[in-house]
């Protein structure tokens, strides 16, 4: 062990005392020092920090560090396989003694590179609130730190069979880049690894404030043993490469070499096999071939669900009525229930049982006879929720994104059940339902749903753990809310134990802008706001509000401005508005739900061709085994998007009520802002802003957090008529008549609207 | 403590033989290893710094078979190994360098090895730059910390490769006088270019050349074996009056106006008179001997 130590010791030193290693740290702290200069210098703490890519900390360099690390190691190892090696193996030193300590010290010499690097950008984020500091230490650190390991033992083994530095270098760099290309394509230096396998850098792993690694954990754990069997098979390869090509080494104890070796092999091993089993543990689920969509309209449903928080187990029984809304010859029907959960018992309504088969999120059910005009169906079901997390993809944010991202990400979860937290969303895949793309409802509901768990918050009142629900249903059931909590009136914000500052000033924000809102919109303010993993969307019930905490494969595009956004208090007039507008959309989507977006075929490569949309002409083995998959897009964008082939926008009628969110949301902020607001929407239609181009607009619009509808001209429009309408006949005149219109009437259209509020107002809207 | 060497045979890879059937028996004492540039002796010193595997033939080191895979590891254990070229570490100090050598020796107990390294600092005068950086030591200095290593951990064998390469002449003494001093109690081999290196230290000797021993005994042998085959004659130093090309030429003096000439081989001219042999000139004697058996 002395011999160990020393060499460890004497290995860090030298590292340390190297100029070139001091350069390499200057280099990749520099970015952080500049990003925070010039922030601060341009006192910019609007900038969006998605739109630079420097969430978390050290992401961007650690890139950079991996490609740079073998000029650091190699001299290292290339010098003992010269001259100082004499003297080394002239002693009585063994390789393996030695390779250990050469590993150990360097690793240990990286490691002030490493903190210099997280920390700069941690000092960074003292001053730059864009960059997630509360990441540093818990997220970038381990990140780093297994990175490095695996980068070092691999330089190692280059340093070994090359023998010289430069020519390592440049193989380094080469290899990788060819490898990123060939894993992410263009997307390279982003390397969103398709493969946990190749996923170096922890990239995409994500972090939830309520759930921490959640369902990520396994995962996590065998890529760390995946990546450490990786690092000492390496090693050992390394070693008897070094045996082979510098005969001056022997092997005294032989005996630890082959227990070493053994070691690597068991690690690599089982750090394969458990990484594959996690892999496929939280795999999308394909779906059925058919999915029967908008096949069945649901008559009754009477269901009754025990959760028992604790062991996450969802126990159920129902009994539906379904109606055919097409003429049906299959005697089949496909209903979908979460991959987690096993249908025990199927019955018709005569009682007798019926065979259930089982297909990826969806079960298929054999009826005895077709159905008639109505078909009776009793459920029995239980397991615990299953989260597809398609280990490390991509997360893509945008639905209109091209080519096969968008079957990579996982649909938000309508039901999520982990660790005691959780919810149990109207529209999720907790109970067995038929395939339709609009909110569910029946026309006869009976739901009732028992739980003893203590953190269950409920839009009805809970009496000994029971809940009940007869009528049009909640769009939420259940919430099993995070432990992290603080009062709000008579009831409280809650936000997951790991929340950084940031995530709870965000729940705090919406809280107050719910509470302000809440009088001008007609509404009670709910009673408790919860932030929660994974959620898709916002959702606004009387009693609840619930906010997406910013973990998860999805944020709603619509609300991104909120939920990325920088919270600090120079820009607080400006956070308002944007809560504002996250609110007042969500209680208007609520009123008027847009036209919800269908389910599409997926995209599948086959036979090296891509099949597009609305066709199925492919054979149900291609589809299983290419795991093709219907999908629905996570949120009904507001804006459409042709690529023809340049991107353009068009409106939808669900775009223009969000510009009428945006319009109520700019006029209750603060006078500035809304002059900001105005001010940029004409600059955009002036010819200069022609000329500056579409980057230097689209900076603009994402410095002053305009939601992304606005990017089209006819919100903007939409936005200044009303604007125009109510210097007329005065704002808070103006918003009254509007809000009281859509609660009222709930007109269909804009222009409804817009005629009601002619009428109603005696003032025309537009100069004729 | 001896050193046996039997039928000793080292083939590279590219079929360069480097040592072929040598046997030597080295006892206690300097043992001097001379031979021209590719004679093989820094081939027989890494054999017996367990370096190189020998392609046949056998070693023993105090009876430790230095190609045995266990015993080999006893003979590093005694072994303080200088070797041709150096390879130190630049950028420690003369004193973290020598206690990482120490701790290889296996001197892993602190206070043991701050004493011995203490000790070989002040018998190799480094003193006063033990606290610098090695890259910043002048050649001379770095010699002398590549000795002050070999000596660490008192080794029983010591194996010293041209190691007054680089060395002024007064250095070069005292680092002959350093190793003729350690010799009394181990086997010191020094393997050099310098005849007079080995014979004013060295009790026994061997010549190798193109990987033969052609001689194996003490310098006063090797200059016995030359008696009669060293001639001194005076030219007159004027420009003009060169010696004969046919004559092997050992050295020629200036006095004067005279050149003494000590000439190697048949007697040159009948005024020339046999005159003792110097080791360099028995040296000179023999490798011409083994070029003319060679051709």
């Amino acid at each position: 062990m002395t011999k160990f130590w020393s060499i460890t010791m004497t290995e860090a030193r030298q590292l340390w005392r190297r100029r070139s290693f001091w350069i390499v740290q200057g280099i990749l702290i520099l970015p952080a020092a500049i990003f925070a200069t010039f922030i601060f210098v341009y006192n910019s703490s609007t900038y969006d920090a998605t739109g630079i890519g420097l969430g978390i900390p050290g992401q961007t360099t650690l890139f950079i560090y991996f490609l740079l690390i073998p000029i650091l190691v190699s001299p290292a190892i290339t010098r003992d396989l010269g001259k100082p090696g004499e003297l080394l193996w002239s002693s009585p030193l063994e390789p393996l003694t030695h390779l250990a300590g050469t590993f150990c010290g360097l690793w240990l010499g990286l490691l002030p590179g490493v903190f210099l690097q997280i920390g700069a950008w941690w000092l960074a984020g003292l001053f730059v609130p864009s960059i997630l500091s509360d990441l540093s230490w818990f997220y970038s650190l381990p990140t780093y730190l297994v990175t490095i390991t695996v980068a070092l033992s691999l330089s190692i083994l280059f340093a070994t069979l090359l023998r010289r530095t430069l020519i390592v270098l440049i193989t380094w760099v080469v290899l990788w880049v060819i490898l990123y290309f060939m894993v992410a394509g263009i997307d390279m230096f982003v390397p969103a690894q398709a493969s946990s396998l190749f996923n170096i850098y922890f990239y995409n792993l994500q972090i939830s404030p309520s759930l921490g690694l959640g369902p990520f954990r396994d995962l996590f754990f065998s890529m760390i043993l995946w990546f450490a069997g990786i690092s000492l098979s390496i090693l050992c390869l390394a070693l008897y490469l070094s045996l082979l090509t510098d005969h001056r080494k022997s092997i005294g104890k032989s005996r630890a070499v082959v227990v070493v070796s053994a070691t690597a092999i068991l690690l690599l091993s089982a750090g394969f096999l458990i990484n594959r089993k996690a892999v496929s543990a939280h795999a999308m689920p394909p779906s059925p071939f058919d999915i029967q969509q908008e096949l069945w309209q649901v008559d009754t449903n009477l269901m009754r669900v025990n959760v028992d928080a604790d062991t996450g187990n969802v126990e159920g029984r129902s009994l539906m009525v379904l109606k055919p809304l097409q003429q049906i010859e299959t005697n089949q029907v496909v209903l979908k229930l979460n991959p987690g959960l096993e249908l025990q018992a199927t019955q018709d309504g005569t009682g007798s049982a019926l065979n259930v088969k089982r297909e990826g999120d969806g079960v298929v059910i054999e009826l005895l006879e077709p159905p008639g005009e109505s078909l009776t169906l009793q459920f029995s079901w239980q397991g615990k929720l299953y989260l597809p997390v398609q280990a490390f993809g991509f997360r893509w944010k945008y639905p209109d994104a091209p080519g096969v991202y968008r079957n990579e990400i996982p649909r938000p979860p309508g039901a999520l059940l982990f660790n005691r937290i959780g919810y149990l969303l109207r529209d999720g895949d907790w109970y067995p339902w038929p395939w339709i793309a609009g909110p569910r409802q029946a026309q006869v509901n009976q739901v009732t749903i028992y739980s003893d768990a203590e953190n269950a918050l409920s839009s009805v009142p809970m009496e000994s753990g029971e809940a009940s629900w007869e009528g049009e249903m909640p769009a939420v059931f259940l919430v099993f809310h995070p432990p992290g909590n603080e009062a709000l009136g008579e009831g409280k914000i809650f936000f997951g134990s790991l929340s950084g500052s940031q995530q709870v000033e965000k729940s705090r924000l919406f809280a107050a802008a719910m509470s302000d809102l809440s009088p001008i919109l007609g509404i009670k303010p709910a009673k408790n706001v919860v932030a929660l993993p994974y959620l898709g969307n916002i959702i606004w019930t009387e009693d609840l509000l619930l906010v997406p905490d910013g973990s998860g494969f999805y944020t709603p595009k619509a609300f991104e401005s909120a939920l990325d956004s920088v919270i600090s208090p120079q820009n607080h007039p400006l956070n308002t508005r944007v809560f504002y507008y996250a609110l007042v959309r969500t209680w208007l989507f609520n009123l008027i739900p847009p036209e919800p977006e269908p389910y599409g075929h997926p995209t599948i490569e086959y036979e090296g061709k891509e099949i597009k949309d609305q066709s199925l002409d492919f054979p149900q083995h291609v589809w299983q085994e290419e795991r093709g998959r219907w999908f629905q897009p996570p949120e009904v964008l507001d804006l459409k998007y042709v690529w023809n082939p340049r991107r353009s926008t068009y409106i939808k009628p669900s775009g223009e009520f969000a510009s009428l969110a945006f319009w109520i949301a700019m006029e209750l902020s603060d006078p500035d802002v809304m002059r900001e607001d105005l001010d940029l929407m004409a600059y955009l239609d002036t010819p200069e802003s022609e000329e500056a181009g579409r980057g230097a607009r689209y900076t603009r619009q994402a410095t002053q957090l305009w939601p992304y509808s606005l990017e089209s001209k006819a919100a903007r429009d939409v936005v200044k008529s009303f604007h125009a309408y109510g210097e007329k006949i005065g704002q808070e005149r103006a918003i009254e008549l509007v809000v009281q219109i859509i609660r009222e009437l709930r007109p269909a259209t804009v222009e409804e609207l817009i005629a009601e509020l002619e009428t109603r107002s005696g003032v025309q809207f537009r100069e004729k | 403590m001896k050193i046996r060497i039997q039928h000793l045979s080292k083939t590279y890879r590219g079929g360069v033989q480097a040592l072929k059937d040598v046997n030597l028996l080295i006892e206690t004492g300097m043992f001097g290893l001379l031979g021209p540039n590719g004679a093989g002796k820094t081939t027989l010193l890494r054999i017996l710094a367990t370096l190189v595997r020998p392609t046949h033939g056998q070693a023993k080191v105090d009876g430790f078979d230095v190609t045995d895979r266990q015993q080999k590891w006893a003979v590093k254990q005694m072994l303080g190994y200088i070797p041709q070229e150096l390879g130190l570490y630049p950028n420690l100090t003369v004193t973290e360098f020598l206690n990482y050598i120490a701790t290889l020796k296996n001197l892993h107990d602190p206070r043991i090895r701050a004493d011995e390294v203490a000790n070989v600092i002040a018998s190799t005068r480094l003193n006063p730059v033990a606290h610098l950086r090695i890259r910043t030591l002048s050649g001379g200095m770095k010699r002398r910390v590549g000795i002050a290593q070999a000596l660490l951990g008192n080794p029983q064998l010591l194996i010293v490769d041209e190691p007054t390469a680089g060395l002024d002449p007064e250095e070069r003494v005292r680092f002959r006088n350093l190793l003729a001093q350690l010799a009394s109690d181990r086997i010191v081999i020094l393997s050099t270019h310098i005849v007079e290196d080995i014979a004013t230290s060295c009790r026994k000797m061997a010549v190798l050349d193109r990987g033969h021993l052609l001689f194996h005994g003490s310098p006063g042998a090797l200059i016995k074996s030359a008696a009669d085959q060293v001639w001194e004659l005076h030219l007159p130093a004027e420009t003009g009056v060169e010696p004969d090309p046919s004559w092997r030429v050992a050295s020629q003096i200036w006095e004067a106006d005279l050149k003494r000439l000590r000439v190697i081989g048949p007697r040159p001219t009948a005024t020339a008179k046999a005159v003792q042999p110097t080791l360099e000139e028995a040296y000179l004697v023999m490798m011409g001997e083994a070029a003319e058996i060679r051709n």
